[in-house]
């Protein structure tokens, strides 16, 4: 039994071994068929494939866009954040597919100048894009530093949108018929600031008007007061203004506090450590009274100096990045912000929303020409900004036609010791 | 009346704040003879430092202001070393210098610390209140350590061996030289002793007021103010000047608004240089 099992065994060992031989054969056969198509297959399709993309790059062109930024300098706390967000929101818009114009895609260049924060850096950063650069659209400077760019940019039909604006003249006016303003800044914000306080704190009918002495008091505090007039707000005593250089706030929070009569503390144009110095020497006085502060600053900034217990009734105008309601596109933003600087950083979007406004005026326009695409602007009634459904408008504060964008303003506030989004608030801007 | 407690507070900080970083910038200016621009930067410097070792390595404040004295020191002996030795008596090569190193640190901190508001830890916390005035430790602090510090500083420039010398050199160079002392030696220590006060100023005005990279630059013109009012090569001076520069900063602007009270302030400091040139305690410079 066992030699014939065993010869059957090897019988059927032998017959096993050619079954497998014809098998190999036959797979070989067939993985080489296989493998011989898709290797034409490949070579057929490769050069289509990446003769599409070269013919696609070769589709797309460069546009360069100046951006005004304090590098260095005090102002540069402000700046470099904004400036940081408007280069994640120009690779946002390429990823998009840039700026269609007549079925051409442009890719947006940032080409920055650092304004140093001062006057004469600015009117030189300016210079620099415009003549030596020769760019025909610049993003920025911020607020008054503004005035220094209108002499270089304005005659040579240079489109400038300030990251914000103050009202001072030569920022935005009837002398400036190239600049634009993409984002609420100084007066909007004034307004969604004072409706939040109306709702937030209804009793509030006086209150104590702060700022910083930047030379736009006489332009500012008229037009603020009407607004808050518009909401049942009025301002008690004259206006309490600090100068640029003030290190310690303590004698501005005793002016506050002595100030009777009123509701609540409405400042205007002030930086987080100016917010955050007051609201400390404020508090440290036995004032409690609700603060806005009207500025996309970030309430962490305010925490951080005057801490949690002293920050509680303190709202500011930013945007807050795990806010549920914000537009896609700030949260996109928002998103690549805090994964690349870190959770807590400041949220301006100002420039970010400048650039975005830019593009769909120049798509409007289909037209790369500044004059073109100023004529549209002017035309146009709302626009989409990246902080949702904005408003051309401003013609009689700011003395232009369709200059001045205005937005649904973010609110921040402290809630339960943590730093969140208290809603979002229409703003107004005859 | 409602705000003249607080506002003798305010007279009272404001002073001890002044005081204390220019009264590292004066030692520098009398000792080594250098006008030290770059002063404002240091104390910046010194309050980042000062972060460094409380937040981000997580010592108790205290240490940590202890080894960013030290740190802020080397910096000083390094910056007489390599900066101003080597251009001494060059007013206008020292002015160079010491803008580079203005720019240098600021851009540093800028680039490394970031343009996020920081904050160096409270060394003490919480308000003191009697009746309608309240003040905040912090604030009781910082006077005190002014204070503190202007009392030792003279006492040491007064009572110790290496004071004397220091006095010795500021007075004249060559004859302290001729005396046997180490010019090179003394002009070292100042300077490590000068930056170092700059550090402590630094890190307290950092807990008080926040840090910023640029907050040098409004400090250094206030020490200039009050180097310039005690006179030069007076260091008890420097209490009288930085407390006349504390009730001129906390007063005016109660009762002139802005940009102007500064205006008005710097004013105020330009008669009293007309009427006293050489400055409160001061003795006539050559130049």
């Amino acid at each position: 039994m066992v030699p014939l099992a065993a010869s059957c065994g090897e019988l059927g060992i032998m017959e096993i071994k050619e079954i497998k031989r014809e098998d190999n054969m036959k797979s070989m056969k067939s993985s080489s068929i296989i493998s011989i198509i898709i290797l034409v297959g490949w070579m057929v399709l490769v050069p289509i494939i990446t003769a599409n993309e070269a013919l696609a790059k070769s589709e797309e062109k460069t546009l360069r866009i100046g951006a005004l930024v304090a590098m260095t300098g005090f102002f540069s706390i402000r700046d470099i954040p904004d400036f940081n967000e408007t280069k994640i929101a120009a690779d946002l818009i390429n990823e998009m597919g840039g700026i269609n114009i007549n079925g051409q895609k442009y890719m947006i260049e940032l080409v920055s100048e650092d304004y140093k924060s001062t006057m004469d850096g600015t009117a030189a950063a300016a210079n620099r894009l415009v003549y030596d650069k020769k760019l025909k659209f610049i993003i920025g400077p911020t607020a008054y530093f503004a005035t220094a760019t209108g002499p270089v940019c304005d005659p040579n039909k240079v489109i400038r949108i300030p990251t914000w604006v103050a009202n001072s003249p030569g920022e935005v006016d009837a002398t400036t018929p190239y600049a634009f303003v993409g984002c609420n800044a100084t007066l909007a914000t004034a307004s969604g600031m004072a409706e939040y306080l109306k709702r937030a704190y209804p009793k509030t009918k006086n209150v104590t008007y702060v700022m910083i002495d930047d030379g736009t008091i006489p332009y500012t505090v008229p037009v603020v007061k009407r607004l808050l007039g518009a909401k049942g707000i009025s301002i008690v005593g004259k206006p309490i203004v600090y100068s640029n250089d003030t290190l310690d706030f303590s004698p501005i929070a005793a002016k506050i506090n002595a100030n009777k009569g009123t509701d609540a503390v409405f400042h205007v144009n002030c930086v987080g450590p100016q917010i955050g110095n007051i609201v400390k020497a404020l508090r440290e006085l036995g004032n409690k009274m609700p603060y806005a502060a009207c500025m996309p600053t970030t309430l962490t900034e305010v925490v951080a100096i005057a801490g949690k217990e002293a920050t509680k009734d303190v709202f500011v105008g930013a945007i807050t990045a795990s806010d549920p309601k914000m537009a896609p596109l700030a949260k996109e933003i928002c998103k690549r912000t805090t994964a690349k600087y870190g959770s807590d950083y400041t949220l301006y979007l100002t420039g970010a929303d400048g650039l975005w406004d830019l593009k769909q005026v120049m798509e409007k326009a289909q037209s790369l020409d500044p004059t073109v695409v100023k004529t549209t602007w002017e035309s146009m009634d709302t626009i989409e900004t990246i902080f949702g459904p904005g408003k051309v408008c401003g013609d009689e504060t700011f003395g232009i036609k369709h200059h001045v964008v205005a937005h649904p303003l973010p609110i921040q506030i402290l809630k339960d010791g943590k730093v969140v989004s208290g809603g979002w608030m229409p703003v107004y801007m005859p | 009346m409602e705000q003249a407690i607080p506002t003798l507070t305010n007279i009272l900080v404001l002073s001890s704040m002044y005081i204390l970083v220019a009264l590292g910038f004066v030692l520098l200016f009398n000792v080594v003879g250098i006008i030290n621009f770059a002063h404002g930067a240091i104390y910046m410097l010194g309050g980042y430092i000062g972060f460094a070792f409380s937040v981000v390595c997580g010592l108790n404040q205290w240490l940590a202001l202890l080894l960013t004295v030290l740190v802020i020191a080397s910096f000083g002996l390094f910056l007489e070393r390599f900066c101003f030795r080597p251009f001494a008596g060059d007013f206008n090569r020292t002015v160079t210098i010491c803008i580079a190193i203005i720019v240098i640190l600021e851009t540093g901190v800028n680039i490394i610390g970031g343009t996020k508001i920081l904050t160096f830890p409270a060394f003490v916390e919480g308000i003191l209140r009697i009746g309608h005035v309240s003040v905040s430790y912090e604030r009781i602090l910082t006077f005190a350590i002014g204070a503190i510090l202007l009392g030792i500083t003279i006492w040491f420039i007064k009572r110790t061996k290496w004071g004397q010398q220091m006095q010795a050199v500021s007075q004249d160079v060559e004859a302290a030289a001729l005396q046997g002392i180490n010019v090179n030696r003394i002009s070292a220590f100042a300077s490590a002793l000068g930056c170092g006060l700059a550090a402590i100023a630094g890190c307290l005005m950092g807990a008080y007021m926040g840090l910023s990279p640029f907050m040098g630059d409004f400090i250094l013109v206030k020490v200039l103010i009050v180097a310039i009012l005690a006179g030069v090569g007076s260091i008890g001076g420097i209490f009288f000047a930085g407390l006349v520069l504390g009730v001129i900063d906390a007063v005016f602007p109660l009762f002139i608004s802005g940009a102007a009270s500064s205006a008005v302030a710097v004013a105020i400091v330009i008669v009293i240089l007309l009427i006293r040139p050489q400055g409160f305690f001061g003795h006539e410079m050559e130049m």
